[in-house]
């Protein structure tokens, strides 16, 4: 696809800048980039040291957003999260001391580590814009985006997020390893001063802002809307899942579209912003049958296979 | 490609190809019948100039059909443009018998250079791709230098002036084709000059040596002779191996009669008639043992609807004058007329030419082309003969007259001779002695056959053999022999050819009869001279009557009428039928194409359906090469707001058809990379996007078809394979 298309000069900056930390991996940060702009979420599901944080903090630095990390432990507390309100003696008042949620780019790192209760806080707040301490509703910040992180889910001593929890997340995605070459040169920048340290930032906030915005306006044809219920029914009816996606699956799916049409400076999405993201943004809202597990089946195969056999739309 | 078709060097490759297809035409106006040779050089001009201006196809295509109609317009049917397209069509239809059935003889003029026109095209096309394509031209070279090298040899064609020219164009053009052949597997280095020139001496020098030797005459005298002796036996050997079965209806060549035929019923012609009476073609008078030859005079009379150069009678000949319409199914180049014609009546400027000998009789126009009528009006007189004055004639006089009708070749049996004086004994007058001549057969127990038909062998007289070995044969036989018999016994006799009076259809209301007259009617029979009265018609065949009229002495002032005997198989056929015949006299063309559809029998339908049915499973097998030109043609000429949408879906179409098919899960963009990884572009994925833009967005852009058509007609035209 990259044969016919550039990216949006100004998001051309960002991954650009983006990539001088991390090699390769194109599309994990285009997929970043994508819920960025969508207003969502990123669920990576990957084992520690792969570039996680590097990607995230990477991304903040771009944008040039307030950046917070959350380490998710099993005693994590939910007010330790979203801060606590402690009185102050001096003014003879409580006084809210903000957790580290109150940040533009939040990296939730091992979400599945802590207990449902310290999960929820965080997933609530994904959902709701805002937190509500000690009875006062508090906004979060504006962009607010959580990239989250999860050990593969066989890995011991952890909470696996419940389904409904997942559906909050627009894109789940891995990092992967690097290939060899690519290793290499990881090796050579990690010899120098940390890159990331050098990093300017190339939007403003503000900007970004406005980005979100415009997104919002990239038209979605009715065709292209019948294409993504298509697809998305047919997660419903498909013999090896045990529960379809939602109806928020679509919206995500479209949102994410837009984005990604806007990324590649279109007003208009076409079927293959849908195809490419479809498995990004649908396979961690489907659940499999067991007896389709057992068959070694995962969800992105059946993802792929669903769109690869609804037809996509030619013509008005 | 060293060299593309539309370059200087092209255009003068294209000069070579029309003078190398020019020297096969230039022949045939000595050598063949064929005139107005001019025209088909330059339907082969117009072949190959439209093949350098590289025209689309469909316009090539449109050029010379356009060119064949008008040219066989011109040559032919004399008309406007709707009526000789009509006309063609018409010719063809009425050809589907005719090639069906092998009558090759009966190929009418028109349709006869319809096809050359066709057979030229396809040479030329040969041509093209010998010469661009292959880039060889040493086979036809090789033809064309023994066509010349035969049609000298044998035929009255001078090729001195094509021979000399052959070697030199021709060996330039040998040479050139190699050298561009090496260049292209880039072994020659680019030296032109030196290759010119080299090619340009060599030939030059031989063509001077040819011309200053000493040109001895040929130590092998007369090749022809040789060769036309060893075809002949070769001929006749296979001739006796094989009994030939032929088709009943009508053929010049009587050389070799005999063998069984087996009946066709198709329609020849309809005549609207108020008398039954034979329709005469022409006579034949040299008799050869095995069959009939035409006396070699060519002595030729013309007329102009009224027949005054021929006279049928002399006085002794009671004569009414009649008329009759004649609607011709088949194209036959010589008119069908009954004795005594005084007349013909027909639209358009037509000169008769009657040749004398065999009385045969062509319709032709004023420059001595033939063309075949379709409908004609015929005044005649029709005779009844006194038996008296008959018996009276004397003996005849004229001697070269006597020469002509009572030749027999040499070494005709002597039985045969016998029996004629046999038959004859006891007889006095001519006509009693006919008369016994042709009950002879009647009485003697002869039988009408037409499938077991001997052939005579090589040392069998046809006669001989009927008379006294096989006894049984149809009209042939019986009519053969009684010339043979009567010749025999010194009568002067001659063996017509033509047609019974047909099978009556209806009798209209002004009481004349419709009668229908197929190939199962082609007959022949006998003429008998007698003086002061002329050629009168016997009919010695077993089944048939003779259908003029002799009279008693006693009833000279009032003729009986023979009481005419009719077929036996005769049906009434439904009055419907009839009524589509019943315009006759002028019928439109679209009459004409309706009637001769009618005059098909099942066969030929079932013949028509399967070559129908197998041009359509050619037209699809070749689908991809004409598909996508009509296409083109298609959208060049649409208006329409959609014209983007639906020329790229007609275009998905194409390349799905080509092979190149889209998966149901495939976007339009991965699918447009698959089709420019497979043609080697971009233009599948440029017009693509554009597509995108006019599906997905939400403005309704209106894309300028012109802008995106280039791109397009490239695709569609890359479908072509």
């Amino acid at each position: 696809m990259e044969r016919y298309e550039t990216l949006q000069p100004i998001i051309a900056r960002v991954i650009e800048n983006i990539e001088k930390v991390i090699i390769g991996k194109r599309d994990v940060t285009t997929l970043s980039f994508v819920a960025l702009l969508a207003g969502g979420h990123v669920l990576l599901e990957d084992v520690p040291g792969v570039g996680k944080t590097m990607l995230v903090r990477a991304l903040a630095k771009s944008v040039n957003a307030h950046f917070k990390r959350i380490q998710f432990t099993p005693d994590l507390l939910p007010s330790d999260v979203t801060g606590v309100s402690i009185y102050n003696q001096k003014e003879m008042q409580f006084e809210y001391k903000p957790g580290p949620i109150m940040g533009n780019i939040i990296l939730a790192d091992e979400i599945n580590r802590t207990s449902p209760k310290t999960q929820s806080a965080l997933l609530e707040a994904m959902e709701e814009g805002n937190i509500t301490v000690d009875g006062v509703t508090r906004p979060l910040p504006r962009p607010f985006f959580v990239m989250a992180t999860q050990n593969p889910i066989e890995y011991e001593g952890t909470y696996p997020l419940p389904e409904a929890q997942l559906d909050r997340f627009l894109l789940k995605m891995k990092i992967g390893y690097p290939t060899f070459l690519e290793e290499i040169e990881v090796l050579s920048r990690a010899e120098k001063v940390p890159p990331i340290d050098e990093l300017q930032s190339v939007i403003t906030v503000e900007e970004l802002l406005s980005l979100q915005q415009k997104v919002k306006d990239v038209y979605v044809d009715e065709s292209i809307k019948r294409y993504i219920v298509e697809i998305v029914q047919r997660s419903r009816s498909n013999e090896s899942v045990y529960l379809g996606v939602s109806p928020r699956g679509s919206v995500a799916l479209m949102k994410a579209a837009q984005a990604y049409a806007f990324m590649h400076g279109r007003t208009f999405v076409i079927p293959d912003d849908v195809q490419f993201l479809a498995p990004y943004v649908l396979s961690h809202r489907i659940i499999l049958k067991p007896e389709a597990k057992f068959d070694g089946l995962v969800a992105e195969d059946i993802i792929a296979k669903i769109v690869a056999r609804t037809p996509v739309p030619i013509q008005r | 490609m060293v060299y593309t078709e539309r370059s200087i060097k092209g255009l003068v490759l294209y000069g070579f190809a029309f003078w190398l297809l020019a020297e096969w035409l230039m022949p045939l106006e000595t050598v063949s019948d064929t005139r107005n040779i001019g025209i088909f050089i330059l339907f082969v001009a117009l072949c190959f100039l439209l093949y350098f201006l590289r025209v689309p196809f469909w316009i090539r295509v449109l050029f010379k059909a356009g060119y064949i109609v008008y040219a066989l317009n011109v040559l032919f049917f004399h008309g406007p443009w709707s009526e000789a397209i009509l006309s063609l069509l018409f010719e063809m239809i009425s050809h589907i018998s005719v090639i069906s059935q092998f009558r090759w003889t009966e190929l009418t003029n028109p349709f006869r250079s319809f096809l050359f026109f066709l057979l030229l095209w396809i040479t030329a096309y040969l041509i093209r791709y010998w010469l661009f394509a292959q880039k060889r031209l040493f086979l036809f070279y090789a033809m064309t230098v023994t066509y010349i090298a035969v049609l000298d040899t044998f035929t009255a064609f001078q090729g001195n002036g094509a021979i000399v020219r052959l070697v030199v164009f021709g060996f330039f053009l040998l040479s050139w084709l190699h050298d561009e052949r090496l260049r292209e597997k880039e072994i020659a280095v680019n030296r032109t000059r030196t290759w010119a020139a080299a090619c340009i001496g060599l030939i030059g020098l031989s063509v001077a040596m040819g011309y200053m030797a000493p040109k001895h005459p040929p130590k092998w005298p007369d090749p022809v002779a040789f060769v036309k002796s060893y075809a002949t036996h070769h001929e006749q050997e296979q001739e006796r191996q094989k009994a030939l079965v032929k088709k009943v209806g009508y053929g010049y060549n009587d050389s070799r009669l005999g063998g069984p035929f087996i009946a066709d019923d198709t329609v020849v012609f309809m005549a609207e008639d108020e008398k039954r009476h034979y329709w005469r073609v022409e006579t034949k008078d040299i008799y050869t043992g095995k069959g009939w030859k035409e006396t070699d005079s060519v002595q030729v009379k013309t007329f102009e609807k009224e027949n005054n150069v021929h006279q049928w009678f002399e006085g002794n000949a009671k004569k009414e004058v009649f008329t009759a319409k004649v609607n011709m199914f088949q194209g036959y180049s010589h008119l069908i007329y009954p004795l005594g014609l005084k007349a013909v009546n027909v639209s358009g400027d037509i000169v008769f030419r009657l040749q004398v000998g065999t009385e045969r009789i062509y319709p032709t126009d004023r420059s001595a082309y033939i063309v075949p009528l379709r409908t004609y009006e015929l005044t005649y007189e029709y005779p009844t003969f006194a038996i008296d004055k008959l018996n009276a004639a004397p003996t005849v006089q004229d001697e070269q007259l006597v020469k002509r009708y009572t030749q027999l070749p040499a070494n005709l049996p002597k039985r045969v001779r016998e029996l004629a004086q046999q038959i004859t004994k006891g007889k006095t007058t001519q006509y009693e002695k006919t008369k016994a001549i042709e009950q002879y057969f009647h009485l003697n127990g002869y039988l009408y056959e037409t499938k077991d038909v001997a052939v005579p062998g090589e040392n069998d007289d046809y006669v001989d053999q009927f008379l006294f070995e096989t006894k049984k044969g149809y009209c042939d036989n019986f009519s053969t022999a009684m010339v043979v018999l009567l010749r025999s016994v010194g009568i002067p006799a001659r063996w017509v050819k033509g047609y019974t009076s047909g099978q009556l259809m209806e009798e209209t209301k002004e009481g004349k009869n419709i009668y229908q007259i197929t190939n199962n009617n082609a007959h022949s029979w006998v003429e008998v001279y007698f003086a002061g009265t002329g050629w009168v018609p016997f009919e010695p065949t077993q089944g048939f009557s003779n259908p003029y009229s002799f009279t008693e002495p006693q009833s000279v002032s009032e003729p009986t009428p023979v009481p005419q005997r009719t077929q036996p198989e005769q049906k009434r056929t439904p009055l419907n039928d009839v009524l589509k015949h019943e315009n006759i006299s002028s019928p439109s063309v679209k009459d004409k194409l309706t009637a001769s559809f009618a005059a098909l029998s099942w066969k030929e339908i079932v013949m028509g359906m399967l070559i129908l049915l197998g041009v359509v499973l050619l037209l699809y097998k070749t689908r991809r090469k004409w598909w996508p030109y009509i296409t083109l043609l298609l959208f060049t000429y649409k208006q329409d707001d959609q014209m983007f949408t639906k020329a790229y879906l007609s275009l998905l179409r194409h390349l799905d058809d080509y092979g190149l098919k889209r998966k149901n899960g495939q976007t339009l963009r991965q699918y447009a990379a698959y089709v420019d990884d497979w043609f080697g572009t971009n233009e599948m994925s440029r017009l693509t996007l554009l597509y995108e833009k006019m599906v997905y967005q939400k403005e309704n852009v209106h894309t300028e078809w012109t802008q995106v058509k280039e791109l397009w007609e490239n695709l569609i035209k890359k479908t072509v394979s």
